[in-house]
């Protein structure tokens, strides 16, 4: 079976591209700079250059797939402009699914976020059929919505879908902006000293890469879900623990300086607004940081009564990232 | 403490309508909701039941069919569900020439946005009358202040339910039902509002809140019996600004809004790649089913 995975030289696409050839697939890779493509060629991964913002260069990379994980995205969220969420994420989305429609595709697996769905509750999980009950906090979870909106659009005109709304990955992969999980737990593992705001509480779900690949892999399967929406997630952690986890696995002596949240807030505004006023996009905005603080815990259980996957705990995937990135540096 | 008394809310499903029931539902109220099938109803009260402790009815169907309004209300009355806060919250926004705009969908607009709120009024008014303390909020919009291109029967359908509030409030005055009115701004409501408002000029963008703020104030307000809400600082400095401008400067902002009507406004128009037809907020449910559970 041929299948296209675009935005093959992200974190997720890349590893997603090997796992599948590992697995017997033939992969159509599409990225817009072939050079971005550090892995060596295989007989069944081909690299594809085009952008999906332009149509007519996905036309080939699409040739002879019956289905498309669509894993690009714009996920840059210090970027305060809305133009190439919008470009990428909404408007290449919809040429994706375009081609698809015209290439009779038969399944189209969106690649979106759990954060599309809202906050979790007390007690009460984010699950597939919540209802969202807060506005879009950032222009990523705004421009995910609407772009599952389309492919849910399109379903209903023959291009049969699943979304697969993925919590917060982390494990071994190239270093993109999408694994700021990893990112931190470097953090954590090398720094001295850090700074946080007093919501150490807030409870997110983490999902280890590889339950991310197995996971994907078996929407492949004939008889897997169609048309529908699953949340493919790990396991639920607060930051408590995430950082007691990785301090134990690195013997990292961190020390935790806890703020409160309005203050490191309001200083993280004042810098975002000086570096806006000098033309200077910092990491951090005060948006990325009420998204890095909602409540997202995720109730997985459909997902992995459709697909079968399993899920590695936090304590041994934390050990086997921190590993990787030690052998990387 | 817990209450046998239920608030009734159309166009509960979506952005406005969803905020103020979540709201209510956060203030311990039991709830009738009501909105189209298909619009994500039964998952919403789902949702409602498993995080507030408060009892929670749905009845799908189109209320612009006043025999919907009748079968809700039928229902209601025979499920001796003691509704003491009717909220008219749904209704259908436009921005085009009235040219452009077809007469099916206004008319769908015009019932939606003043019979049926009129006729609930009417149906439930004794309902409210026996469970007293009770009141009725109606929602309007800011647009009902101002005369503004492209939203000629929005405004004014949205002013009749200005009007209609105040006349009802002083016909109700004693009665132990207070009338209240919200005009709210521009709203991050679904997807694609989000996205027009995110892309609109600076000085829309400051206006613009989240459902979930407006909704909060309101129902704030609501509880202290205030006649006309609206919500948000900026909103309410419009309406000054509207009083103290001088004519020339108004029209001068009205000519502004036209040309970007006109033109088709660079900064809300980078859809135009996206056909009509694939843009949520060009949906609309109009399936007559009604079902109550």
């Amino acid at each position: 079976m041929k299948v296209l995975i675009t935005g093959v030289t992200g974190y997720l696409g890349s590893r997603l591209a090997l796992h599948l050839a590992g697995a017997g697939y033939t992969v159509h890779g599409l990225c817009r700079n072939r050079c971005s493509w550090k892995h060596s060629d295989t007989n069944n991964i081909r690299i594809f250059e085009g952008d999906l913002t332009k149509p007519s260069t996905i036309d080939l990379a699409i040739l002879g797939c019956t289905t498309i994980i669509h894993a690009a995205a714009y996920t840059r969220m210090n970027d305060p402009y809305m133009k190439k969420f919008y470009d990428a994420n909404v408007q290449g989305t919809y040429n994706l699914l375009i081609t698809a429609k015209n290439h009779n595709i038969e399944k189209f697996i969106f690649i979106s976020s759990l954060s599309v769905l809202g906050k979790s509750f007390p007690g009460v999980p984010i699950h597939e059929k919540q209802p969202r009950t807060i506005a879009y906090q950032n222009h990523y979870e705004l421009t995910k919505a609407m772009a599952e909106e389309l492919v849910i659009d399109f379903g209903k005109d023959s291009v049969p879908y699943l979304i697969l709304n993925v919590s917060r990955l982390y494990g071994p992969g190239n270093y993109t902006f999408s694994n700021g999980v990893n990112r931190f737990l470097q953090r954590i593992a090398k720094g001295k000293c850090m700074i946080l705001p007093n919501r150490l509480h807030t409870k997110a779900n983490y999902l280890y890469i590889d339950d991310a690949l197995l996971a994907i892999e078996k929407c492949l399967h004939p008889g897997s879900p169609l048309n529908e929406r699953l949340i493919v997630g790990g396991e639920n952690c607060d930051y408590r623990n995430l950082i007691r986890i990785a301090r134990e696995k690195s013997g990292s002596s961190l020390k935790l300086i806890c703020l409160p949240y309005g203050l490191v807030r309001t200083i993280i505004k004042f810098i975002y607004l000086v570096g806006k006023l000098l033309g200077v996009h910092g990491t951090f905005n005060p948006k990325l940081l009420d998204s890095l603080f909602t409540e997202r815990e995720a109730m997985i259980t459909h997902a992995r009564t459709l697909l079968h996957y399993n899920t590695t705990g936090l304590e041994r995937g934390i050990e086997n990232t921190l590993k990787f990135m030690n052998n990387e540096n | 403490m817990k209450t046998d008394t239920f608030t009734l809310i159309t166009g509960a499903s979506q952005g406005f309508g969803k905020a103020l029931t979540v709201g209510s539902a956060r203030r311990g109220k039991n709830l009738v909701l009501a909105a189209l099938p298909g619009s994500g109803l039964p998952e919403l009260a789902l949702f409602l039941k498993r995080n507030y402790d408060v009892k929670v009815h749905i009845f799908e169907g189109d209320l612009t069919r006043s025999e919907n309004c009748h079968a809700l209300y039928t229902i209601v009355k025979e499920q001796d569900l003691k509704i003491n806060s009717l909220i008219n919250n749904a209704g259908i926004l436009s921005r085009d020439y009235l040219e452009n705009l077809t007469w099916d969908y206004l008319q769908l607009q015009m019932n939606l946005n003043m019979l049926t709120p009129t006729l609930l009024s009417k149906l439930f008014l004794p309902t409210l009358k026996q469970n007293i303390p009770s009141n009725i909020l109606n929602v309007g919009s800011l647009a009902c202040y101002f005369y503004l291109p492209g939203k000629q029967v929005y405004g004014a359908t949205k002013a009749f339910i200005l009007s209609f509030s105040q006349s009802l409030r002083r016909e109700l005055k004693g009665s132990g039902v207070k009338v209240s009115v919200v005009c709210p701004g521009g709203m991050n409501t679904s997807a694609s509002h989000t996205y027009q408002n995110r892309t609109a000029g600076w000085f829309t963008r400051q206006s613009i809140m989240n459902p979930e703020e407006v909704a909060e104030i309101t129902l704030d307000k609501l509880m202290e019996g205030k006649e006309i809400i609206i919500p948000g600082k900026v909103n309410q400095s419009f309406l000054v600004l509207d009083k103290i401008l001088p004519k020339y400067l108004k029209e001068l902002i009205t000519a502004k809004a036209m040309k970007n009507l006109n033109n088709g406004n660079p900064r809300t128009n980078k859809a135009v790649h996206i056909p009509h037809k694939h843009r949520s907020h060009n949906k609309l449910n109009k399936s007559p089913k009604a079902v109550f559970q």
